[in-house]
């Protein structure tokens, strides 16, 4: 419990932290909304009142001020491009992309975890040099030319899948895998050698002393073990997510956080681009959290405080 | 001392006949182990004696036939209740392990996954081998714990191995080979890691249990003091080797071979004293795959007696007053067996 709370007041202050300086870096970076918003022939008088409607012509701190209140009062300001609440904006985009992340994490997963246990059970098979190729395969190759090649396999030639929108799970597929092939190789890495490591110890052969069934012991017993390590990977796979989602959502043309990070970046679009940072560290650290939590369901001796 | 039970009409749980375990790179050098023979009658406990190295504890996993990478059966035959498990495949082993054939390994600690609590660990080994109801394992798991002398079994299931004390650990893995109601129990060395105050209690329960419910047990220590406790007859077992089987009180009180003379002369006993000290046997095992010409022994034998160990191989005498007793050495008048217990 104690560990829990100084983990929630770690959270909070790296969530305000990055609030703060994501503020006044923004109204630091070079580009007036304003101009941006109206068009080469817009008068002064034209600028002077979209800067009055977006607040950029009173000072940094007093803009600071209202936010903050904002803040307080659950808003996170309009939207300057859209020119709407932009919590209406983000919470529905972040649903896209968390379900887009959390897709890809279920597939390199499962994936991890086969191809994972089959490589250590038979280190010089076929399956376990399959899944080096397609490990170094995802760590090398970019992850939106990796896109890319699906749209030109999956959408042009063959027409399977469609190459971008949202509009059914069938959209939610090769943006899905083009991530997942991003974190896929360090979980497949770790998870192989834990396994590895596990498959020596003595309760597996007791296990097998004891004739449960194969799939058991390895998906079962041993799995349970090894997969410590690989949480661990998942913490940090959270970050890649994030990042690579908005890359693939550009790739794919799909309404997520990071589409709609591009479109405030380009419009210097100030409260967008500080809600989205907002949500997304929030979701960043909150998955991280609930990893650590995880820990100590998965093992016992942290639960239970263990001597051995 | 438990007297043994020469109850020759029982039909043999386990028979194993000519078994030979060989190096699988290696199929030009001498086998791991050679040759071994020996019947485990029901309610007898066999034990099988030898310095690290002998292939004491090899011959105890292959009668699962579970051997590590790297060694195989290269020939002879382990008949459990009627089956032969060096003919089985892989789907009759898994069936034949934790159920007909069970096994207590040394170190509790490793053995038990330290993730399963003790209620899973015996539902898993109930699990494999029946289909039985969530109340019904765990009537039968309570009721096997108090089988072991574990304490208040119903609170102590949803403890986890790291828990528990190595005595209750090891009274754990006794009950998972027990659970299944097994006709044969290999137990590898299952003292050997506990205090000595506690090996008593775990001694006791696996001799009760063989008495109690009839098994075959298969017992595996260096230790001839444990062994001593525990066993009816014993296999001593030198280089992949038997030399010398029998009662145990035979063995224990007229040991026969030169190896047994020494193994029991170098036990650690309470009347050794500076004036009267411990009697290593010099010399260490011939490496794996090198052994001698004739007897393997020979290099640390203190009765070698030139020209006699090699080249050929040993032959048995058997006692004259106790068949049973039977010993591998060339000097069959091999009588003036002072023993130094």
């Amino acid at each position: 419990m104690r560990f829990f709370l100084s983990r929630v007041a770690q959270a909070l202050v790296i969530v305000s932290g990055i609030t703060v300086s994501v503020f006044f870096m923004l109204r630091f970076t070079a580009g007036d909304p304003a101009r941006i918003r109206g068009n080469l022939f817009s008068t002064n008088e034209v600028l002077d009142e979209y800067r009055r409607q977006f607040g950029t012509d009173r000072t940094v701190f007093q803009q600071f001020a209202t936010f903050l209140n904002g803040v307080i009062h659950g808003s996170l300001g309009n939207s300057f491009r859209y020119q709407e609440p932009v919590t209406g904006l983000v919470l529905p985009a972040l649903r896209h992309t968390m379900l887009l992340g959390m897709t890809a994490l279920l597939i390199s997963l499962s994936l991890a975890i086969l191809l994972g246990t089959i490589s250590a059970r038979n280190p010089r098979g076929l399956v376990a040099r399959a899944s080096g190729v397609l490990a170094i395969f995802g760590q090398s190759a970019p992850l939106f030319w990796i896109g890319l090649l699906l749209i030109s396999l999956f959408s042009v030639n063959l027409g399977w899948l469609p190459s971008g929108g949202f509009t059914s799970w069938k959209n939610l597929i090769l943006p899905a895998v083009t991530l997942a092939m991003n974190i896929l190789p360090s979980e497949m890495r770790v998870l192989s050698a834990s396994v590895k490591a596990e498959l020596d110890e003595d309760y597996v052969r007791t296990a097998h002393a004891f004739g449960l069934a194969r799939w058991r012991v390895y998906f079962v017993h041993v799995l349970r073990n090894a997969c410590l390590p690989l949480l661990t990977v998942v913490g940090n796979d959270m970050g890649m997510l994030l990042g690579g989602a908005i890359v693939a959502e550009v790739v794919f043309n799909f309404p997520g956080i990071g589409t709609l990070a591009l479109v405030g970046l380009n419009a210097r679009d100030y409260p967008l681009l500080q809600g989205v940072t907002i949500v997304a560290a929030c979701t960043f650290v909150l998955v991280n959290l609930l990893v650590d939590l995880l820990y100590t369901v998965i093992n016992p001796r942290v639960r239970l405080g263990g001597a051995t | 001392m438990i007297t043994a039970r020469m109850d020759s009409q029982a039909e043999a749980l386990l028979s194993i006949r000519g078994l030979t375990i060989a190096l699988d790179d290696r199929p030009g050098t001498s086998p791991v182990v050679q040759n071994l023979t020996f019947d485990v009658r029901e309610g007898e406990c066999v034990g099988i004696v030898g310095e690290s190295g002998s292939g004491k504890s090899l011959s105890s996993l292959a009668l699962l036939n579970m051997l590590p990478k790297g060694v195989h059966i290269s020939s002879g035959s382990i008949i459990a209740a009627g089956k032969d498990l060096t003919k089985a495949n892989e789907r009759e082993l898994r069936d034949v392990r934790g159920s007909l054939v069970s096994m207590v390994f040394q170190d509790p600690g490793a053995a038990l996954n330290p993730s399963r609590t003790v209620g899973k660990l015996l539902a898993d080994v109930l699990h494999a081998h029946s289909d039985l109801s969530r109340e019904s394992i765990r009537e039968r798991s309570i009721a096997v714990l108090n089988d072991v002398g574990f304490p208040d079994p119903e609170s102590r299931l949803k403890s986890f191995p790291f828990q528990l004390s190595g005595g209750l650990r090891q009274r754990v893995a006794i009950a998972m080979a027990l659970i299944n109601r097994p006709r044969i129990l290999v137990a590898d060395e299952p003292t050997t890691s506990l205090d000595v105050s506690v090996q008593k209690g775990i001694l006791q329960l696996i001799r009760r249990r063989t008495t109690e419910d009839r098994i075959g047990c298969v017992f595996v220590s260096h230790d001839l003091g444990v062994i001593a406790e525990v066993a009816d007859r014993v296999v001593i077992m030198y280089s992949g080797q038997v030399v010398e089987e029998g009662p145990v009180a035979n063995v224990l009180t007229n040991p026969r071979h030169p190896y047994t003379r020494g193994l029991i002369a170098s036990a650690p006993n309470m009347t050794s004293t500076l004036a009267n000290p411990l009697r290593p046997i010099p010399g260490s095992l011939p490496s794996v795959g090198r052994t001698p010409n004739g007897c393997a022994f020979q290099d640390r034998c203190p009765d070698k007696s030139k020209g006699q160990c090699a080249p050929q191989d040993p032959s048995w005498t058997t006692d004259s007053k106790n068949p049973s007793h039977r010993w591998l050495c060339h000097d069959s008048s091999n009588s003036r067996a002072k023993a130094s217990l």
